[in-house]
């Protein structure tokens, strides 16, 4: 789908269609549930955060500045959500423990994950990094953000990102050659 | 891209949202546009802030009327300095002299007549129904 072809859209719901917004949610759903879901490690509150960050963006598409991507504007609801909800929760999981963040990884249904050792190492030495690595490594690899719109998700320079991904690659690298090698 | 790029790539946890996932999230989305834009909460919180506000203006309203009849001797100081308000007491005073009068008289009238019913009373008393028969 181009910018146009999203802009059109977007003022099509701002006049009164409110099931053109339905495009948009078919086109962003899938992404938008597993960058929560590497996020959260957990598919319902995934889903659950993802329905809300949709419900906000169609509530506040008056707002929305077109400058940027729609997705990038939804992504940074949903992250706002998912970190609301971490916050909210910390006392029941805490988020960056490694050995909490292992269980979901080992108890996850994609039997493809568990089998494959290096995908298992690298997801544990994902886990590690600091919570804004582990965020760069998500929108960069997995949801396939530019480090522009990294930089607008999470409100920092694009160096900064650039930063980040770099450190957060060495990181990994020591560990899996701490782990492999 | 080198090795390490791909090998994290491939450690993205995959999964399949649910397949109702779109249908669910535009229900909610369309629900608050179809439900009823009637309330019982809303129309009973609006009849309670009209009622409110008739009260409010009442009580603020039905003391200065009552003031404004009884008025403070200040307000009557104030009041002789003109000379439409002088006029206006004054013949307010004749009209209450006038009132008075009336109301002696009618007293008068009144005890007059008391006095006549009365003597006639006595004099019906005198006459019973066996005369009357006879």
């Amino acid at each position: 789908m181009s910018k146009e072809d999203e802009k059109e859209i977007i003022t099509a719901v701002l006049e009164g269609n409110s099931e053109a917004f339905g495009v948009l949610v078919e086109r962003y759903h899938k992404g938008l549930c597993i960058y929560l879901f590497n996020i959260l490690h957990d598919e319902m509150q995934a889903e659950d955060i993802a329905q809300e960050a949709f419900i906000r963006a169609f509530d506040r598409l008056a707002t929305y500045n077109s400058d940027f991507s729609f997705s990038t504007w939804l992504y940074k609801i949903a992250r706002n959500l998912s970190l609301r909800y971490l916050e909210t929760n910390r006392a029941h999981t805490p988020d960056y423990d490694v050995s909490m963040i292992e269980m979901p990884l080992a108890e996850s249904a994609q039997d493809s994950l568990q089998k494959d050792e290096q995908t298992n190492a690298i997801q544990k030495a994902i886990a590690t990094l600091k919570p804004e690595y582990q965020e760069v490594i998500n929108l960069y690899y997995w949801s396939e953000k530019s480090y522009e719109e990294i930089a607008q998700i999470l409100d920092c320079p694009v160096n900064t990102v650039r930063t980040w991904l770099y450190r957060s690659k060495d990181m990994i690298r020591k560990e899996l050659y701490g782990q492999i090698g | 891209m080198d090795r390490l790029d791909e090998q994290i790539m491939a450690a993205k946890k995959q999964y399949t949202p649910n397949k109702d996932f779109v249908k669910t999230t535009m229900n909610r989305i369309n629900a608050p546009a179809k439900q009823p834009r009637f309330s019982w909460f809303k129309t009973l919180a609006f009849s309670g802030a009209a009622l409110a506000l008739v009260l409010v203006a009442t009580f603020v309203f039905m003391p200065k009327n009552t003031t404004d009849e009884t008025s403070s001797p200040s307000d009557k100081t104030a009041s002789t300095n003109s000379t439409a308000d002088s006029s206006s007491s004054q013949s307010t005073n004749q009209a209450q002299t006038e009132a008075q009068k009336a109301s002696d008289e009618l007293s008068a009238s009144i005890a007059e007549l008391d006095k006549e019913v009365g003597s006639y009373t006595v004099s019906y008393s005198d006459t019973s129904l066996d005369n009357l028969n006879q």
